[in-house]
């Protein structure tokens, strides 16, 4: 059987690199090429991954793409998908799906209309840890979910991430999205109502650094998110994802990145660690090119990105207004 | 002497007896329980008349359930006993308004149990802020977690005697950011208690502070066993961090399975806010926990239960005696 050819769209975001190395593994998959509006940084990734740079999507899509991986800066989400749409690739889209309602909804009906899958990349819902605690949670173990405290923290990301043009928010946009979706996974309900603390008093940039949420769920489990970019510089990791979740009959707890070694180097001056923990990545990926092969429905939807993206927006709407905020959001006028 | 009387005789009660067994100078002069019972249980002789005890001491320690604590720290500040009251000050705001005006008429010293702060690991989490080891704090996370705690007729499953976790447990958290970051702007927070199960309670809450702090608090009491303590501040210059999960300096290994992991200190944090408590009363010292403090992780507690009950942010109101 054919090869599924596949292209990367955009190197903005760094997930593009992670993506691109499991295409490179994947036997069934053939890596195409790249097209970036950003030349220099397209032309040096494709150097150094050993593909094709396409300098405009026209040469890009003239190569008859079975499917994109878009990982465009959040705000050029819509542009990129319409071009994908129009060639007929299916897409996996980087989170957040867009910087709002209205530009991601467009992107489910072009996707829709053109007659493509369109895919949300939530690559944590491949993270062995969080996969093996759904199933316990289905399972009975610990009776019905009460109560979930999670965190997404962070250091200060590079780039167009603090440009809010570009990336649509800050810590609390890039973050609650992957909470938000997880959690809907588990629970299988929406979220009804947010209410979230947000500022930008660690780096003094114009863009929210850090923040709380607190939120409800449809059937009243309530859960906390904090979603901040307050690793600093010297911190050992990157970041973290963790889940205490209270149940009726007990408790599980979830700490994705836990898995790690620990690395003192005199060049960095500090204390780091590594990861030995599986890669979730490579799931994400192998999962939306089984899609394309087999004609499998997405495992994560573009309805799945939106529905996360709201209560991301829900929780800049109860900040703004200092008070709780029900989903659905109200359509803008 | 100080003759101190000890008003409860449950967990707490029992541990401030230890504690003032251990200062020179102090002699308990009698212990009153609802249930004298348990007293004769410990060997020890009981007060039949609590009203005869407040006459008889000097001081006057309160450590039963929380609804009652107004009436025994009035008795006792009225006719001039210094009162040490385990927390939370009292149940209700209303309490805590009379209890606030009783102390300014007979001048009265209340110091109540916010024994967080004489944690050694508290005290240098503070201290480290204070020294600009985060530069300007921004976000707090601070957890308290443990199973749900055993007491005579299980008051603590009763919502309107104790509060249930928020005013119990969270209370020390939130004295603890009081202590560290002043006054509180708003709060918000979710609890179990529409699931009306027994022997069950937890409770999550955002805080944000005047001083522009956001703070998450989780309380627990839905653990199956053990316990558990975390705090980390995170600001413009760094972060800093303290989980009871920390490696212990001194752990023991049973034959049978059974492990204790224990951070043995020269003082422990009950003893240190008793000696505070006698110092205060002896020589006029100010113990670190000051009843305003505890007045105002009061109403924090309450403003946080207020947003349970009617969903929505409570902002922080002044009281009547501020």
């Amino acid at each position: 059987m054919n090869k599924i050819k596949i292209g990367v769209m955009s190197f903005a975001h760094m997930h593009a690199f992670n993506y691109s190395k499991c295409l490179k593994k994947i036997h069934n998959a053939e890596f195409t090429g790249i097209y970036d509006d950003n030349a220099k940084r397209g032309k040096e990734m494709a150097g150094l991954l050993g593909v094709k740079f396409f300098s405009t999507e026209k040469k890009f899509f003239a190569e008859k793409l079975n499917g994109v991986i878009i990982c465009s800066e959040n705000s050029k989400h819509l542009s990129m998908t319409a071009s994908a749409a129009g060639a007929k690739a299916h897409i996996l889209c980087e989170k957040p799906i867009s910087v709002n309602l209205k530009d991601a909804n467009k992107m489910i009906s072009l996707a829709n209309k053109a007659g493509i899958k369109f895919m949300t990349a939530f690559p944590c819902r491949f993270i062995p840890s969080v996969v093996k605690a759904r199933r316990l949670l289905d399972s009975g173990e610990i009776g019905r979910i009460l109560a979930i405290k999670a965190t997404n923290h962070g250091s200060l990301p590079d780039g167009w991430f603090t440009d809010k043009k570009l990336s649509g928010g800050g810590a609390v946009l890039d973050h609650t999205v992957h909470v938000a979706d997880l959690l809907r996974w588990f629970t299988r309900r929406e979220v009804r109502t947010v209410y979230a603390e947000i500022d930008r008093s660690i780096y003094n940039k114009k863009i929210d650094d850090c923040g709380t949420l607190l939120f409800e769920f449809e059937n009243g489990v309530f859960a906390s998110l904090d979603p901040s970019w307050s690793r600093p510089k010297s911190f050992p990791v990157w970041g973290d994802l963790t889940m205490d979740i209270t149940g009726e009959k007990g408790n599980i707890y979830i700490d994705a990145f836990s898995e790690i070694i620990d690395v003192y180097d005199d060049k960095t001056g500090k204390h780091s660690c590594r990861s030995w923990g599986s890669d979730a990545y490579m799931g994400l990926v192998k999962n939306f090119v089984d899609m394309i092969l087999y004609n499998r429905t997405p495992f994560i939807s573009g309805y799945d990105g939106l529905k996360a993206l709201e209560v991301a927006l829900g929780a800049y709407e109860s900040a703004a207004k200092k008070k709780v905020i029900e989903l659905p959001l109200k359509a803008k006028k | 002497m100080l003759k101190v009387g000890i008003i409860g005789f449950g967990k707490m009660g029992r541990k401030h007896l230890e504690s003032f067994k251990r200062i020179p100078g102090v002699s308990i002069c009698g212990i009153f329980d609802a249930s004298p019972g348990k007293i004769q249980e410990a060997g020890l002789k009981t007060c039949p008349d609590y009203k005869h005890l407040i006459k008889e001491c000097d001081v006057i320690c309160i450590a039963t359930p929380t609804d009652t604590h107004k009436q025994y720290i009035l008795e006792a500040i009225a006719v001039g006993r210094p009162v040490f009251v385990e927390k939370p000050l009292c149940r209700t705001v209303e309490e805590a308004e009379e209890v606030m005006q009783a102390v300014k008429k007979y001048k009265a010293k209340v110091m109540v149990g916010h024994v967080v702060r004489y944690f050694n690991q508290y005290a240098a989490i503070k201290k480290a802020i204070a020294d600009g080891c985060v530069g300007k704090p921004a976000v707090a996370r601070i957890t308290r977690c443990s199973k749900f705690p055993k007491a005579s007729n299980n008051w603590f499953n009763s919502r309107e005697k104790s509060g249930g976790v928020i005013l119990d447990l969270m209370i020390h958290d939130i004295d603890f950011l009081i202590w560290c970051f002043g006054d509180v702007e708003r709060v918000y927070a979710k609890d179990i208690g529409r699931e009306k199960i027994p022997n069950m309670d937890y409770a999550l809450a955002v805080i944000r502070f005047k001083n522009g702090v956001i703070a998450h608090l989780e309380a627990s009491w839905a653990l199956s066993g053990g316990f558990r303590a975390r705090v980390e501040v995170a600001g413009t210059e760094g972060l800093v961090n303290y989980d009871s999960r920390h490696p212990a300096s001194l752990k023991v290994e049973h034959s049978d399975g059974n492990v204790i992991r224990e951070n043995p200190v020269d003082e422990n944090a009950n003893q240190m806010e008793i000696r505070e408590f006698v110092e205060y009363v002896l020589n006029d010292e100010l113990p670190k926990t000051t009843l305003h403090d505890a007045y105002e992780a009061l109403k924090v507690s309450l403003a946080a239960l207020e947003s349970v009950k009617s969903g929505a942010v409570v902002k922080l109101r002044r009281g009547k005696s501020e």
